[in-house]
């Protein structure tokens, strides 16, 4: 687990205590990591801005009860992605669901049927464009299970270490693994599905 | 003790994480020596992490300049003038001074600036009352009911159609 920066605990005891310069400060420290998270459940930037600018109006209204067992930055992600998926359903966008039972560990069966189609993953090709790669791998991001696209995210845009996944998450470090495997297992599928070309001797 | 495929294969993703501890990591590497399949897994998991690194570099570049000019400084008085950033419930002011001073000074200027309207209401009245003695079409001045019934007499005084001729 991260431990607390000083400077975050000295700014939120500031903040709490009256001063509306340590809140600035604090939310122009994690702004743009904001930004970034909340890019991963809506592309429009008014909705962005909006969602992010929420995001810190209630970490500020839940200040005073904000645990410092886990880190400031990993509490607001908590919140973020909350926000995020409230603010979709208040625009009547259901994410997509994924069945899960968050506490069932891993069967045989469910290895079996997490388990990635027999083909080989592709690896990104030296002729793609950064960018191109990038678009690919936004566009089956989105069509996964929302508890799985979040998983990914946290591990690998926010390289997040799996306790603090599991405190974002509320769920378990063994819950967070199991979660990671069939997400990968999805992504894989997810990306032979809409990129067949990739499948038959591409790499 | 040894893995078997249904046990290695899960842990793989956290292997090449960084996330499996040390003893269970050891088991691992030992089933993959000797298991092709699960090697292959293990490429499997190496080649996804490929499409993600360029996908994070491309992310990041343009969200710097993403967040708009003085972001910071507007959420700050947001969040100090009470917005608590529900949605489901609207914005109201909640003024953050424990003793309530804020509040007591809104009621009170808004007391006093409907007193003042009342005051600038009744002198307007009062300034456009017609003074003339004649009435005409934009004459505003009261007419009374007594008035008017003794105009209409003298309207029908004077020209009274005569009556019908009975056949």
């Amino acid at each position: 687990m991260q431990a607390v920066p000083k400077e975050d605990l000295n700014l939120v005891a500031e903040t709490l205590a009256g001063n509306q310069l340590s809140f600035q400060l604090l939310v122009e420290r994690y702004q743009s990591r904001m930004f970034a998270l909340v890019r991963h459940y809506t592309r429009n930037p008014v909705e962005i801005e909006d969602i992010v600018q929420d995001t810190f109006l209630k970490a500020f209204t839940r200040l005073p009860g904000f645990q410092q067992q886990s880190s400031f930055y990993t509490w607001l992600c908590r919140i973020a992605i909350n926000t995020s998926l409230d603010f979709q359903k208040r625009c009547g966008r259901s994410p997509i669901k994924g069945s899960e039972d968050p506490e069932s560990g891993l069967t045989a069966e469910s290895i079996h049927d997490a388990r990635p189609s027999s083909s080989p993953m592709p690896a990104p090709d030296a002729r793609l464009e950064q960018s191109e790669i990038a678009k690919i791998t936004h566009r089956v991001l989105q069509e996964l299970p929302e508890i799985f696209r979040t998983v990914l995210v946290l591990r690998e845009f926010e390289d997040m270490a799996y306790q603090d996944i599991a405190d974002v998450l509320g769920i378990s470090i063994g819950t967070v693994e199991s979660r990671l495997f069939r997400a990968r297992a999805k992504f894989k599928d997810k990306l032979l599905a809409l990129h067949p070309e990739f499948g038959d001797g591409w790499s | 003790m040894e893995f078997t495929c249904n046990e290695a294969v899960p842990l793989i993703g956290a292997y090449l994480d960084g996330e499996l501890s040390e003893p269970r990591a050891a088991l691992l590497r030992k089933h993959l020596l000797e298991c092709h399949l699960c090697r292959n897994a293990t490429q499997d998991g190496k080649s996804l992490k490929r499409w993600f690194a360029p996908a994070k570099a491309v992310a990041e570049a343009p969200l710097v300049s993403a967040v708009p000019n003085g972001f910071a400084a507007r959420v700050a008085r947001r969040a100090f003038a009470g917005d608590t950033g529900d949605r489901s419930a609207p914005f109201t002011l909640q003024p953050r001074t424990s003793d309530g001073r804020v509040l007591a000074f809104i009621v009170a200027a808004t007391a006093v600036a409907a007193a003042i309207a009342l005051v600038l209401a009744l002198v307007a009245r009062g300034t456009v009352q017609p003074t003339g003695t004649h009435l005409s079409a934009d004459d505003r001045t009261p007419v009374s009911l007594t008035q008017i019934q003794s105009e209409l007499e003298k309207l029908n005084q004077g020209s009274a159609p005569a009556p019908l001729e009975q056949r």
